[in-house]
């Protein structure tokens, strides 16, 4: 069984707060959450965050991104105290995100809660099969 | 999927052909590209008024060449046309893999790697005819499928391509995102001969005699492939007997060998 397997660079900014841009080689268009393909999951295996002031970010999951509003709930918060930058790796294990559904309507995003001014994320996301 | 991976030369190669239960069966006499397997295509062969089909309903056109909408696919299979060098000397300048029967002793052992590797691939054999399957001919599967989504592979695709066949690609990108694709290739380009002893077919058809096993991807043995491999080599395959009907097996592959034309 060959696994598929993609590692992803999201550079991901917003200003203010809100629903952050993703963005990646990748990507043609940018957007605001990224839905995951049916029987795939992500691995997201390091963040970098920098911003102009201090700030409350949130990595948001939703089960249903079709939906006309989707619930979004937080699954990884970053409060950064000051201006200034973070590197978070987690190289032994990442944290993951499942797709469930058979039409796979799951999908995440980054949300800054708190802040004003340019807050940027880069994430490393391996979108792999589930059975990897 | 098992890891796909290529012959060697003085190799046998078998080409299952699932709805008949026949083999094809070849010995690599050579390899005309052995250590230069790589080949970079490039994006996906999409053009900005390519017509596709949405996962939900609808219809899309790539916003750029080689872009893949996002929640899109190409109902229709479509070939790798050669690049501009290429399109003065080869064959075929729509169909960068296609040959006619003149060439049949060359054959394409092809693995196609997309970035990204979550998109999802299938083939059509020949082109205009989805051949997965589930439960015999009840449901037609592949890239198209919703719920649940099945019949077809992501990221990587292994084909053996014979010469009088328009091969159909098809690519879908099921998430939200209109991805920039490229396409790298791994192939190997077989010189190769079919093997006129009976026995020897025996041994290899029942794997006593190794051989490298593929197969394709095909649950119609329509009227364009029997044609084509009857004027390619001479025979639709040969049937995979049990090992206990050794004489029947021989009996069967000496009667085609007078028709073989490699």
């Amino acid at each position: 069984m060959i696994i598929a397997s993609e590692l992803l660079h999201l550079h991901c900014h917003v200003s203010g707060t809100g629903a952050m841009t993703l963005d990646s080689d990748l990507f043609q268009a940018t957007e605001l959450f990224f839905r995951l393909p049916p029987g795939m999951k992500a691995k997201i295996w390091a963040k970098s965050i920098s911003s102009q002031n201090p700030a409350i970010i949130n990595l948001e999951y939703s089960y249903d991104v079709t939906a006309g509003t989707p619930t979004w709930k937080a699954l990884w918060t970053e409060e950064l105290a000051s201006s200034g930058e973070l590197i978070l790796e987690k190289r032994s294990r990442p944290l993951v995100l499942h797709s469930f559904s058979q039409l796979a309507t799951e999908g995440f995003r980054l949300n800054v809660t708190t802040g004003t001014g340019d807050v940027y994320v880069d994430l490393d996301v391996e979108i792999s099969s589930e059975d990897d | 999927m098992d890891k796909p991976y290529f012959a060697q030369e003085g190799q046998y190669l078998s080409l299952f052909i699932n709805p008949s239960g026949k083999s094809l069966v070849f010995r690599v006499k050579s390899i005309q590209n052995k250590g230069n397997e790589a080949l970079h295509y490039g994006p996906i062969p999409y053009v900005i008024t390519d017509n596709l089909s949405t996962y939900d309903g609808g219809s899309s056109t790539p916003p750029a060449a080689g872009v893949i909408p996002a929640r899109s696919y190409n109902s229709i299979g479509k070939q790798f046309t050669p690049g501009s060098q290429m399109q003065q000397s080869i064959f075929d300048t729509t169909d960068m893999w296609y040959t006619d029967e003149s060439y049949r002793d060359h054959l394409f052992h092809i693995i196609q790697k997309v970035t990204p590797a979550f998109i999802r691939m299938d083939v059509e054999v020949p082109t205009g005819v989805v051949q997965s399957r589930f439960q015999r001919d009840k449901l037609i599967t592949g890239i198209q499928t919703t719920a649940p989504p099945l019949g077809f592979s992501r990221g990587i695709l292994e084909t053996i391509q014979i010469p009088r066949v328009h091969y159909g690609y098809r690519w879908g990108n099921d998430t939200n995102v209109p991805l920039q694709t490229s396409v790298d290739f791994m192939y190997a380009e077989y010189v190769i001969e079919i093997p006129h002893d009976p026995y020897l077919l025996f041994l290899i058809l029942t794997h006593r005699l190794p051989s490298i096993w593929v197969t394709w991807p095909i649950t119609s043995l329509t009227t364009e492939l029997q044609t084509a491999l009857l004027a390619d080599y001479g025979t639709t395959g040969f049937t995979v007997y049990r090992a206990d009907q050794q004489k029947q097996a021989e009996a069967d592959y000496a009667s085609q060998m007078a028709n073989l034309k490699i």
